[in-house]
């Protein structure tokens, strides 16, 4: 009753306020970027008709919670895209964009819409009288690349109004601004601090500090880590914590810094053999600290062994038993 | 392209640099780099044998025909693209074996010999690669 | 020098006679550990892509080669069709080719199949070689022979390059060493003859690899590194710019590449070194001229316009669509939620997902803890050669990181790494010279080791001490040695055309039903009978059983496989038309229920169905396939959608008779199963010995003009028992 009513309102609003291109360009003046924004009280009027001109909805998301991927990235493009257009015609040519996003709480219109995913484009060709706002319209379909979506919408808008446009890429001044500032910040602090980084910078050991723990990271999985969005740890059956996930496929987050102090401990070994022993002069000293190097590698090996053959089930290959699971 | 075009016109270069000394920093700089450049055209004229001037002319012959190839292909147009980028490459190629001929033979650190090998060794080096490339560049204009 | 009778002479002939020796049996030893599935199985080409090869090596031998560059193939990818000589890599088949050839000349006519299979192998013993060679130039011949027997053995690479599997990266890997080796030779010496030949090795690497990108951004990385570090040498101008002018002129010969040198991304950091270059050499020519420092001054604000204005142009060019933007398999390595959204078939490939930790130590063992200590040791008097080693461990181990197939590329540098450290070690402790003994250990490293006389001064290290060390890394590298063989023939040996079982009794059984199906094809259906299977098993049906696929390991044409997807996952009736508009003849499935085989077509349905709702969002959907509490189930639970999806119906067809109508259960997923699905448009024809691989033929249209549907449901009422016949049609002939 009451949806028919207002269907009855809007209508009878029409009939005396049939929307023309010139209204639209008003409310389109009102946003920045040449889109027309839908709101509760303003989207039965702009979208039902009678209208004259052509009209593209877009229904999007961008909060960041509702984690719609698409959604971000198509959005400026539409912008672009409509900003391209009102670039050419100034007056619209019968052609406006509209936008609902759900960040702004226009719930009312997600509603009328009844959808259940986004982002989605809907088309409404002109009309000479008020159409049920899902029946007047034709759902454009979202191509997944970005290129290909400027190229679809530039055409169905090319296609529909007969008339050619360019798509002008927007210079991001802000991006420029930016970038000039903190070249100039960095030039600055460069100069500033010469003498401070400067044997920073050629020092090769810390070079090789350097480099070695960005190896020893790589080589640990970290890389999956972060691609996989993996758990520090997890709940074990029996309510305990677990660091150690059976299976050579996957692996923990604990599991990479556990694996990656291994690394850092045996590798530092075999560097202290090779270079530090030798400065020890008394024989003694040497031979002590030399067993406790070798032992020390021989452990930590043997541990390491252990936590391989629980991940890979029947790994035949272990020294001492130090770790049980 | 552009990049390439830039190296191509090596000797070109001065003009360029002389503006950034003067952009970047006072005008003792430009007066420096000008003084500099100077010193250079005159050592380079010194020490200028009659070997060194058949390689200097040849690659000043190099990079005129990169050129006017260069200004053919903007003006009439690419289109038999891999012609066009097979005569290129040529004389880019060659411009950059005869320059490593010249800088093996002619080492400009005298005090400091930085390639172990002889002048001999160096033209047979040189002769063996400029085939390969001109056999490759022949393949690929068909 | 310890032996103080020998001369110098007689030395170094024991020495050379030691590394030759040495590397021979590095070589055999390589070649050897690759050899567990010839002698399990038997001499048979592996897996998927290596078929594709062969198909493609047998056209090679026996049509001319222009032939083969200009080859179209009708028999994939039905109807498009695939241009085949265009798109691929041709070195590999080349190469065998050319063996074949060679081979039949000095008289020994070996059959194609066999060289195909053992390519792989004997490329992994010059692998060894090469790596030997880069060693030796990085620190000395017993770092390089150490280097040489890590790669040789080395997990990592036997996964690759195992007898049958063959692939590109059998001899790609070969080719980058080779390609490195003459490139560190070239910079060393500034020689231009080496540079040529790293030029013509990165040629054939490119004709052979798609990986050559790789090579085509470190090394001028190198360049850029050791510039940046104010190591600029003539000798680097002249091995630079030979290397890129030659090598990249070469590699546009190769039809796959064409122009991308100078158009993609990938390509552009040469480029833009190469410019570099240039204007540091004229720079340097400059200041040899005039010793000013304030000339140094002017000449670093000329660098910095210059590339401020290279990486403009760079950006203008791309902004202006001139350079094609990164190619999508390699931009996955950069942002690694890119393919995730974009490109699912690029996701749905394993080799593309990211390593865990295990398969590091799986691949390389204790050579994984050595590989940082080595890196770091290079640091101390660090060397041009050594700034290329480091820039490659550590980029490669981020891609390593990213991308599952690119433990391939990084297991030389951790080899040669690893080597250097035990090296270093062992010329620590190994140096017997005070003593005059001559105590053989761990393969002759003491004799080179002992003549190079690297060590000036006595280290004063006490024999205890040195034994300790030496007999614990000497136990190490036994246990490598049995590590690795132990990984080779477990984890890389199997064909996965034929799997391999154990009896309850511990005999091993061989399940065949690949290879028997694909040979059921090849005899019983017409020569041009299309077949459709999923992407995975098109280059099997092309190879072994001769016949017209839809889609092939390929992927090309993601709509294509697209549409296999949702023939696959709609119901029957929408499934027929795909299937009459693309002359589908026999449907393969391969279906795991009855053995417990995890890698079934029910199991990769999954991917059919985002590849399909990629395209047709509005008829496929995800969401349809599971159950309202989020499951992926397939037995009485599953949803509606997955019943009537075209796979599960003919992978569970007849599955409950086999049990006797109760009790089936499905082993790989665990569920049991009740129902016996409604099969109408097409017939079971075969189904192998353990329900692995099933064909089924598409029906024709009804010859009463009735629907399917309603046919097979009058069928099955009359209880006629007489199988329909069915007409063959006379399918349009596409071949030449």
């Amino acid at each position: 009753m009451q949806i028919s009513s207002s269907i009855f309102l809007t209508f009878l609003l029409a009939v005396v306020t049939a929307l023309d291109s010139a209204k639209l360009l008003q409310l389109k003046n009102k946003g920045s970027n040449g889109i027309i924004k839908l709101t509760n009280s303003n989207f039965q009027k702009v979208v039902t008709g009678p209208r004259d001109s052509h009209l593209l909805v877009m229904l999007t998301a961008t909060n960041a919670n509702v984690g719609c991927i698409t959604c971000v990235e198509m959005q400026p493009l539409y912008h672009k895209i409509a900003e391209s257009w009102f670039e050419s015609y100034q007056d619209g040519k019968k052609v406006f964009f509209a936008e609902a996003d759900f960040v702004d709480g226009q719930r009312d219109v997600f509603q009328a819409y009844q959808v259940n995913n986004v982002p989605k484009i809907y088309y409404y060709p002109p009309t000479e009288e008020s159409l049920p706002i899902t029946s007047g319209s034709v759902e454009v379909p979202i191509a997944q690349d970005s290129k290909e979506f400027v190229k679809s919408i530039h055409n169905l808008i090319e296609s529909v109004s007969g008339e050619q446009f360019r798509i002008i890429e927007p210079i991001q001044w802000g991006n420029i601004i930016i970038s000039i500032l903190t070249i100039a910040l960095l030039t600055f602090v460069a100069v500033k601090f010469h003498s401070f980084y400067v044997p920073l910078l050629t020092s090769p050991g810390l070079w090789g500090a350097v480099v070695v723990f960005f190896i020893i990271i790589f080589n640990a999985g970290y890389m999956f880590n972060s691609i996989r969005n993996t758990p520090y740890v997890r709940p074990g059956s029996e309510g305990q914590v677990e660091y150690f996930m059976p299976g050579q496929q996957q692996q923990l987050g604990a599991e990479t810094q556990i694996v990656s102090f291994i690394y850092a401990i045996l590798s530092f070994t075999v560097i202290s053999l090779i270079t530090k022993v030798k400065a020890i002069t008394h024989q003694k000293v040497q031979i002590v600290v030399i067993s406790l190097l070798c032992a020390l590698i021989f452990v930590v090996f043997s541990a390491y062994l252990n936590i391989f053959a629980f991940k890979s089930q029947g790994y035949p290959y272990t020294l001492l038993d130090i770790v049980k699971f | 392209m552009a990049v390439v075009n830039k190296t191509q016109s090596k000797p070109v270069i001065p003009p360029t640099a002389a503006v950034t000394g003067s952009s970047s920093s006072s005008t003792n700089a430009l007066s420096d780099f000008s003084t500099s450049l100077q010193s250079t055209i005159d050592s380079y004229f010194k020490t200028l044998t009659p070997r060194l001037k058949l390689i200097d002319i040849f690659l000043a012959f190099l990079v005129v025909v990169a050129l006017i190839q260069f200004v053919f292909v903007i003006l009439v147009g690419n289109f038999p693209f891999n012609a066009f980028l097979g005569g290129f490459i040529s004389t880019v190629g060659q411009f950059v074996l005869t320059v490593s001929l010249r800088l093996q033979t002619h080492s400009v650190k005298k005090e400091e010999r930085e390639f172990e090998i002889t002048p001999e060794r160096a033209l047979g080096d040189y002769v063996f690669a400029s085939l390969i490339l001109h056999f490759i560049i022949y393949h690929f204009i068909n | 020098m310890s032996s103080l009778t020998l001369s110098q002479r007689t030395v170094d002939n024991i020495q050379l006679f030691l590394k030759v020796t040495i590397l021979i049996t590095i070589a055999g030893a390589a070649i050897s550990s690759r050899l567990f599935s010839v002698i399990r199985f038997e001499s048979i080409i592996h897996e998927f892509d290596p078929w594709f090869n062969f198909r493609a090596t047998k056209y090679l031998v026996s049509h001319s080669f222009y032939d083969f560059l200009n080859w179209f193939d009708d028999r994939t990818w039905y109807p498009l069709g695939r241009v085949t000589g265009g798109t691929l890599y041709p070195g590999l088949m080349v190469t065998s080719g050319a063996i074949w050839h060679a081979l039949r000349k000095i008289g020994l006519p070996v059959d194609i199949r066999n060289i195909c299979v053992m390519l792989a192998p004997a490329f992994s013993g010059v692998t060894a070689y090469f790596t030997y060679l880069f060693t030796s130039e990085i620190k000395d011949s017993s770092a390089g022979l150490l280097a040489g027997a890590f790669m040789g053995i080395a997990p990592g690479y036997i996964s690759r390059s195992v007898a049958g599997s063959y692939d590109n990266e059998a001899i790609a890997i070969t080719l980058l060493m080779a390609s490195f080796y003459f490139w560190i030779k070239a910079s060393k010496e500034g020689s231009v003859f080496y540079a040529s030949w790293a030029a013509l090795f990165y040629f054939y690497m490119v004709s052979a690899w798609g990986g050559y990108v790789f090579i085509t951004n470190l090394v001028p990385l190198h360049v850029f590194v050791l510039i940046l570090m104010g190591r600029y040498s003539n000798r680097l101008y002249a091995a630079y710019s030979t290397w890129y002018a030659i090598g990249t002129v070469a590699s546009m010969q190769i039809p796959f590449v064409g122009f991308l040198p100078i158009r993609s991304n990938d390509h552009m950091a040469a480029l833009g070194v190469f410019g570099l270059i240039q204007i540091v050499a004229f720079g340097d020519y400059i200041r040899s001229k005039v010793p000013s420092k304030k000339f140094k001054s002017v000449l670093i604000v000329a660098i910095f316009l210059i590339i401020a204005v290279g990486i403009l142009g760079l950006f203008g060019l791309t902004y202006a669509g001139l350079i094609a933007p990164w190619t999508g398999r390699f931009y996955s390595l950069w942002d690694t939620s890119y393919a995730k959204i974009h490109i699912p078939i690029i996701a749905s490939v394993s080799e593309h997902q990211p390593t865990a930790w295990p398969a590091f130590f799986f691949d390389t063992q204790f050579l994984i803890w050595l590989f940082p200590a080595g890196v770091y040791l290079l640091f101390q008097d660090l060397s041009n050669e050594g700034v290329f080693v480091i820039v490659y461990s550590v980029l490669c181990s981020y891609f390593a990181g990213v991308m599952v197939r690119l433990m391939l590329t990084l297991t030389p540098i951790i080899c040669v790494a690893a080597a250097i450290a035990v090296s270093k070690l062992f010329d620590v402790y190994m140096d017997f010279s005070e003593l005059l003994q001559s105590k053989v250990e761990v393969e002759g490293i003491k004799e080179s080791t002992g003549a190079k006389a690297k060590k000036t001064k006595v280290t004063g290290l006490s024999i205890v001490a040195k034994l300790t060390v030496i007999v614990s890394f000497a136990f190490y590298l036994f246990l490598f040695v049995y590590h690795c063989t132990w990984v080779t023939s477990n984890a890389y040996s199997s064909p996965s055309v034929v799997l391999a079982s154990r009896n309850p009794d511990g005999s091993q059984n061989l399940i065949d039903d690949y290879r028997e199906a694909y040979y059921w094809l090849r005899m019983n259906t017409a020569e041009d009978a299309k077949v459709m299977a999923w992407w995975d098993y098109g280059y099997q049906i092309g190879g072994m059983a001769d016949r017209t696929t839809l889609v092939d390991n390929n992927t090309w044409n993601n709509t294509h496989i697209a549409t296999v997807g949702k023939a696959m996952a709609s119901s029957e009736e929408v499934s027929y038309e795909i299937l009459k508009e693309h002359d589908v003849d026999y449907i393969l499935v391969i279906f795991g229920g009855l053995l417990g085989f995890s890698g079934d077509d029910l199991n990769k349905f999954l991917w059919m169905i985002r590849i399909a709702e990629g395209i047709w969002p509005d008829e496929v959907k995800e969401r349809d396939f599971f159950t309202s509490d989020g499951q992926y189930r397939v037995d009485d639970l599953a949803t509606d959608t997955m019943k009537n999806s075209l796979l599960y119906k003919m992978s569970f067809h007849r599955f409950t008779e086999l049990f006797g109508h109760r009790n089936a259960v499905d082993r790989v997923r665990n569920q049991r199963i009740t129902q016996e699905p409604d099969l109408n448009i097409v017939e079971e024809v075969y189904t192998s010995e353990n329900w692995l691989v099933r064909i089924y033929k598409v029906k024709d249209l009804d010859n009463a003009g009735r629907d399917l549907l309603s046919a097979s449901k009058f069928e099955k009422e009359t209880k006629a028992g007489i199988k329909k016949r069915i007409q063959k049609r006379p399918d349009l002939d596409l071949r030449e």
